[in-house]
């Protein structure tokens, strides 16, 4: 009879060790890969599973218009849900000078941590300073350094760049093989160097390609996006200027490089072209499914999750914990974008 | 036969007093419209748009494009269409940002200094309209695209690319100033639209503002300095512009060549019934105009609405504006 009761008791106090130890424990790699599904996310850091308190986070969202940034709303709201924290997002609707307003309306819900998507610092300094007066986190997406706050957060520019230098070098080598044999070879980075992200991603790739292909300076174009040029003018430009060249381009984000790539198109040159974007987000992958001839690939940045990384940065800089910084490793090319696709988008239409 | 007239009398008598209800309802739509969109964001988000801390960030939001938006009023009802404002305002804050930051000029002599040049390119848009006759659509498009090549030249003489810090003390604290705990910018602009009253409807000036819209020819011949008027309107918009842009600069820590302290200035005055052919417009009506434009703005931006429901709105509320405005002056004309 006494047995018995040891056993019962053993049994309860098993149960509630067990059910203390899965609220106290941390989050797991494999816990949070599952939790994010077909993206299958790297855990940034080790969040316990009871936060030291129930977290508020803010985040002006550039614009959710657009599908990266959409796309970042969505994982923000699903890593919250599942780290079981609060989290208020507004959008300023590619109106970036609301965001300094929206601010102050998300400052009455009294946040634990605020940060925003807008790479430029004359979007967030602004932002940066206020929370820095109030002694509240800011945590910018993409934004690079800031002077009013420690923290960074985003894509890793400048190793984002060289992943994507060199991916387009093995397609222009591949290239050289065949139909570009003996052709002058220019680099084009299509950037906007007022936006220090842009100017370490394209600086990267230019400096990669600088070295592989031997380049002087007179074949390293640099188009500055940022100086009232567009990409197609850019391009137009290059390809009118070396008639019988062949150009090898990377844009700061896929969309600046799409119109570049149709300028080169609408120009009867898109053989002389050859594209590598950043970015890699829908649009790109239904524009790489059809396999153009000159757009090579693109590196992924996965926006799905770096909108879950920026909440477990976010509760990793509140909780104190050692978080570590994005990484952006996978690559696409036609030779893997049908694979890829189905995995994220399901089948492609045809 | 008495009785059928009586009826018809009584039909005329409902008709005109249904006309003029219409046209009272018209004459107010946009406040109508204010008033809607301020109920259907607070019952949509009735913890945080209805707020004092939020009304004051739409109040805010509304400040710097509002003041720009009563010069522009002033413009448009002169005749005058200034596509030139956010670059000229931007070429402002440039050089601003140059003389305050970069070279470390003291406040008072650095303002009055970008404030010349904006007013120099707004008095070189009305030379441009008064002296060569090239219509105000043509000449601030052009004086437009002139300023912004002068922007990059000034980021490429001061070694900066595409953008120029504006973090020099005490700038940010002038801005962030409160009165009473509300921020200066909002009670600046209802005294800018006070005063932009007080001088359309109780000034020689603004009469005049109004004749040379209406008909520069007949307002020549009465003796109205046309060329004189058309210079002030146009001055006045690029002042207005190239100060509000060194505000949100201040605000911001920095300034570039496509900063804009509101997208389009011509859309919030005419979505506030400013006649595009000049010689007609409220500033009252702009000043209603504006503050819908801001509640949509932060309210649309608090709701995160997908975009298509955002522009959907945003385009409905002006095309309706545009018509209401369309059956008012018909109505009126019967």
């Amino acid at each position: 009879m006494v047995s018995k009761k040891w056993l019962a008791g053993l049994v309860v106090l098993s149960f509630l060790t067990a059910v203390t130890f899965a609220q106290t424990g941390r989050w797991s790699a494999a816990e949070v890969k599952a939790a994010t599904g077909k993206e299958g996310c790297q855990q940034l850091t080790a969040l316990p599973k009871r936060l030291k308190s129930k977290y508020k986070l803010g985040f002006i969202n550039p614009n959710k218009g657009h599908p990266f940034f959409g796309v970042w709303s969505d994982a923000m709201k699903d890593a919250a849900k599942f780290y079981k924290v609060q989290f208020t997002e507004t959008d300023s609707a590619g109106d970036y000078t609301k965001q300094a307003d929206l601010l102050e309306t998300m400052l009455a819900a009294k946040p634990n941590l605020v940060g925003n998507g807008g790479t430029s610092p004359d979007i967030y300094e602004g932002l940066a300073a206020r929370l820095q007066d109030l002694n509240i986190p800011f945590l910018g997406m993409d934004n690079g350094p800031s002077d009013y706050s420690p923290y960074v957060f985003g894509i890793p520019n400048a190793y984002a760049g060289k992943t994507g230098g060199e991916l387009l070098a093995q397609g222009v080598e591949a290239r050289q093989k065949t139909d570009w044999k003996g052709k002058e070879l220019f680099f084009v980075e299509f950037t906007i160097k007022g936006l220090p992200a842009c100017a370490d991603r394209t600086g990267a790739s230019a400096k990669v390609f600088k070295s592989k292909f031997k380049l002087d300076d007179k074949h390293i174009i640099t188009v500055d996006l940022g100086a009232g040029v567009n990409g197609a003018d850019g391009m137009k430009a290059a390809l009118t200027a070396n008639k019988n060249a062949v150009f090898a381009f990377i844009p700061c984000w896929d969309g600046l490089g799409f119109e570049a790539y149709n300028a080169a198109k609408d120009a009867g040159r898109e053989k002389d072209v050859l594209m590598v974007t950043l970015g890699g987000d829908k649009p790109s992958a239904d524009l790489l499914i059809t396999k153009p001839m000159g757009y090579y690939g693109y590196v992924e940045f996965q926006p799905y999750c770096q909108g879950w990384g920026w909440i477990e940065t976010a509760l990793g800089i509140l909780e104190g914990l050692p978080v570590q910084p994005y990484q952006t490793k996978r690559i696409t090319t036609q030779e893997t974008i049908a694979a890829r696709y189905r995995e994220l988008y399901g089948e492609p239409k045809k | 036969m008495n009785s059928t007239a009586h009826d018809s009398q009584t039909l005329t008598l409902e008709l005109r007093w249904l006309r003029r209800a219409g046209l009272i309802l018209l004459d107010n739509a946009i406040l109508v419209a204010l008033a809607v969109a301020v109920l259907v964001f607070s019952i949509a988000s009735p913890d945080v748009f209805f707020t004092p801390t939020n009304l004051i960030s739409v109040l805010r939001f509304a400040s710097l494009g509002g003041i720009v938006v009563a010069f522009y009023t002033l413009a448009m009802i002169a005749g005058q269409l200034d596509l030139s404002t956010v670059q000229v305002g931007a070429l402002c804050g440039m050089v601003f940002a140059a003389l305050y930051q970069v070279i470390g000029l003291p406040l008072l002599i650095a303002l009055p200094l970008a404030l010349c040049v904006a007013a120099l390119f707004g008095w070189f848009n009305s030379y441009l309209i008064n002296s060569v006759g090239v219509p105000s659509l043509v000449t601030t498009l052009a004086v437009g695209t002139l300023a912004y090549g002068v922007s990059f030249l000034i980021l490429d003489g001061f070694g900066n690319a595409y953008i120029m810090r504006l973090s020099r003390p005490p700038l940010r604290s002038l801005i962030n100033t409160e009165l009473l705990g509300v921020p200066i910018t909002i009670p600046l602009m209802f005294v800018v639209y006070g005063l932009v009253y007080v001088l359309l409807n109780h000034t020689r000036l603004g009469a005049h503002l109004y004749a040379v819209g209406g008909n520069p020819a007949a307002a020549r011949l009465n003796g109205i300095p046309v060329s004189k008027v058309v210079t002030f309107a146009l001055v006045a918009v690029a002042l207005a512009s190239g100060a509000a842009t060194i505000m949100l600069g201040a605000r911001q820590l920095a300034v570039t060549p496509a900063m804009a302290v509101l997208a389009s200035p011509l859309v919030a005055a005419l979505f506030a019934g400013v006649s595009l052919a000049g010689g007609a417009g409220k500033i009252e009506r702009t000043l209603i105009g504006v503050l819908f434009f801001a509640v949509l703005g932060i309210g649309l931006s608090i709701l995160a609405l997908p975009s298509w429901v955002r522009f959907g709105i945003e385009g409905a509320a002006f095309v309706l504006a545009l018509l209401t405005d369309s059956i008012r002056t018909h109505l009126e004309t019967r």
